[in-house]
């Protein structure tokens, strides 16, 4: 047999030859003592070569977990504010200084603005004024900043009303009421157009460094059960036993299934907290303006995410997790890690896959395990029974 | 004999646990990391060991295969299997070692071994002692780039492609580095593999 013929067989050994091949050299090998003692050969080589011991100077693994602590540095990851983040805070930045300098200005010099900067349809100045400026050139972003917010910044009444650019006629009263009563009420339509193309699930989609490909199915079924490594994978689950999971699994009073909350259930009565939430909001401190603004919009847009199958459920699932670890104390956080077990929830109870149901306990128990920040056990709880 | 005896780890599922713990450290709990590198230090090193073949040179592999995991962890998505990926980081800095002159075949002193990163295999059963020290010492005589081919296919189990993508060669010299490595180990081994082929043969039928 030539030596192509034996490069051959080691493939074979490997299942890495196209199927007509595997067929082919498994008939040869059949038929011919020498390449079966040949592969039996390359078989046996491997089976020694793996189990050859690596080992260490003692104490180098007692050690090194605790080495390596020291050595990693701080990760704040930067993925958690994507790009549009600042883009929307810049606006917004950009809004609300904008017409502090101009009117500081006109009180200055005491004298009326130049003509090109007053039309003539210019309304008179209202306590309103200033706020409508800001979140015009904002666009939507900035607009998503409650106005509670915005009146802290806004100059005092008394300043004279800085003209306004003759484009800026859109915010009329309608609008500002509905501002006042929360976003809830804003179109939907208003938040996908300003939503950039999804920042959260194109990171998804970064091949991690040395990401893992699935080996093709024709190799996976020729495949026996593993050995050594489910070993090694089972002491290692051993290892870290007591964690989080098992909390999880603890069973729950009263078995109550799948009705207990529909998906659009809860949405409704999410986006009803979040309006709650928003006017708690409004009056604290407004340091977080442009983020917050940014965050809302991110929030309401995950809030109209309509998931049609499993794998919807599950990345929504993710999203809304990068969204509440982003900002753990943030205003929707709460609202989005409850979300997160909800979705989850949906997920695998639409696929019936063991491992959603894992991460859905896992979240659940990780959340019932939260401190005061946590204000919806009672419905964590009755998810999980 | 069967061939396609060993399976692929890719297909490892991440278990319940492991995912939280990662889950943590991807929000920056470096107590988390901690275990993960517990859990994974072993299997880390084992395979940075057994392509540089020297201790020291495992544990700057070993290190930086984790630090590298870590300030990537963001790009890591929960639910896949933590072992081979970080595996498969310290399969390429160990490979990229081994091409830089400074670990020229240092080879593994003797008796420097005192704690295994696996628990004892079927070597036993295999080759008896002297047969493990010619497969120890034909192994650090293997070309690297087929040793790093050779660890990757027998002890991460890695397919093809997979060795390709981590090694960045073809699928095609993955196949032909491999058998020449499978050729060479089983020349070494002729006189002791007979006989243990001929035992895989008789436990087999």
């Amino acid at each position: 047999m030539s030596e192509h013929e034996h490069e051959r067989l080691s493939a074979y050994l490997d299942g890495e030859l196209p199927p007509q091949e595997m067929s082919a050299v498994a008939a040869h090998v059949a038929a011919c003592p020498e390449c079966a003692a040949r592969l039996a050969e390359f078989a046996a080589v491997d089976e020694a070569a793996a189990a050859l011991a690596a080992t260490a100077p003692s104490g180098y693994f007692e050690a090194l977990p605790g080495r390596m602590r020291t050595r990693l540095e701080p990760r704040r990851s930067a993925r958690r504010l994507p790009a549009w983040t600042w883009a929307a805070a810049a606006a917004l930045l950009l809004a609300v200084v904008t017409p502090l300098t101009l009117s500081k200005r006109s009180s200055l010099q005491m004298e009326p603005a130049p003509a090109r900067e007053q039309p003539a349809a210019a309304p008179p100045p209202t306590l309103e004024a200033p706020a409508q400026r800001q979140s015009a050139p904002a666009a939507a972003p900035a607009v998503a900043a409650p106005p509670a917010k915005l009146q802290k910044v806004a100059p005092p009444p008394a300043a004279p009303a800085p003209s306004r650019p003759a484009a800026n006629t859109t915010p009329s009263s309608d609008e500002r009421s509905k501002g006042e009563q929360g976003f809830a009420t804003a179109p939907a339509d208003a938040d996908r157009e300003a939503q950039p193309a999804e920042p959260a699930a194109e990171g998804r989609r970064d091949a991690p460094v040395g990401a893992l490909r699935l080996p093709a199915p024709g190799a996976l079924s020729r495949v026996e059960p593993q050995t050594a490594r489910s070993r090694d994978a089972a002491a290692a689950q051993e290892e870290s036993a007591d964690k989080g999971a098992r909390k999880a699994a603890a069973p729950a009073p009263e078995p109550k299934a799948a009705d207990a909350l529909t998906d659009a259930q809860a949405q409704v009565a999410l986006s009803g907290k979040v309006d709650e939430q928003r006017v708690a909001e409004s009056l604290a401190v407004g340091a977080n303006v442009e983020t917050d603004a940014a965050a809302d919009q991110e929030w309401r847009r995950l809030l109209a995410v309509r998931p049609q199958t499993v794998a919807e459920w599950r990345r929504l699932r993710e999203e809304l997790r990068r969204f509440a670890d982003g900002a753990p104390a943030g205003p929707h956080a709460d609202a989005a890690r409850l979300r997160t077990i909800e979705v989850g929830y949906t997920a695998w109870r639409s696929g019936g896959d063991a491992a959603d149901e894992a991460v859905f306990r896992r979240d659940a128990a990780a959340y019932l395990e939260r401190g005061e920040d946590a204000k919806n056990k009672a419905r964590v709880r009755g998810l999980l029974r | 004999m069967r061939p396609f005896s060993r399976p692929y780890h890719s297909r490892e599922v991440m278990g319940p646990d492991e995912s939280f713990l990662i889950a943590r450290a991807q929000r920056g709990d470096p107590s988390a990391f901690e275990e993960i590198v517990r859990l994974y230090q072993r299997r880390v090193y084992g395979v940075a060991l057994r392509i540089v073949r020297a201790h020291d040179v495992a544990d700057d592999v070993t290190q930086e295969a984790f630090l590298r995991a870590w300030r990537s962890l963001d790009r890591f998505e929960l639910g896949r299997p933590f072992g081979p990926w970080v595996c498969r980081i310290a399969a390429n800095l160990a490979v990229n070692h081994v091409r830089s002159p400074r670990a020229r075949e240092e080879g593994l002193p003797d008796g420097h071994a005192e704690t295994r990163t696996n628990a004892p295999g079927p070597l036993g059963a295999l080759l008896d002692a002297e047969g493990a020290s010619v497969l120890e010492r034909a192994m650090g005589q293997l070309p690297q780039e087929q040793r790093a081919v050779l660890v990757l296919r027998v002890v991460e189990e890695l397919s093809y492609a997979e060795i390709a993508e981590t090694l960045g060669i073809s699928p095609g010299t993955v196949m032909s580095r491999l058998f020449r490595a499978r050729e060479r180990l089983a020349q070494a081994l002729s006189p002791y593999l007979g006989a243990a082929a001929q035992r895989r043969k008789a436990g087999a039928s």
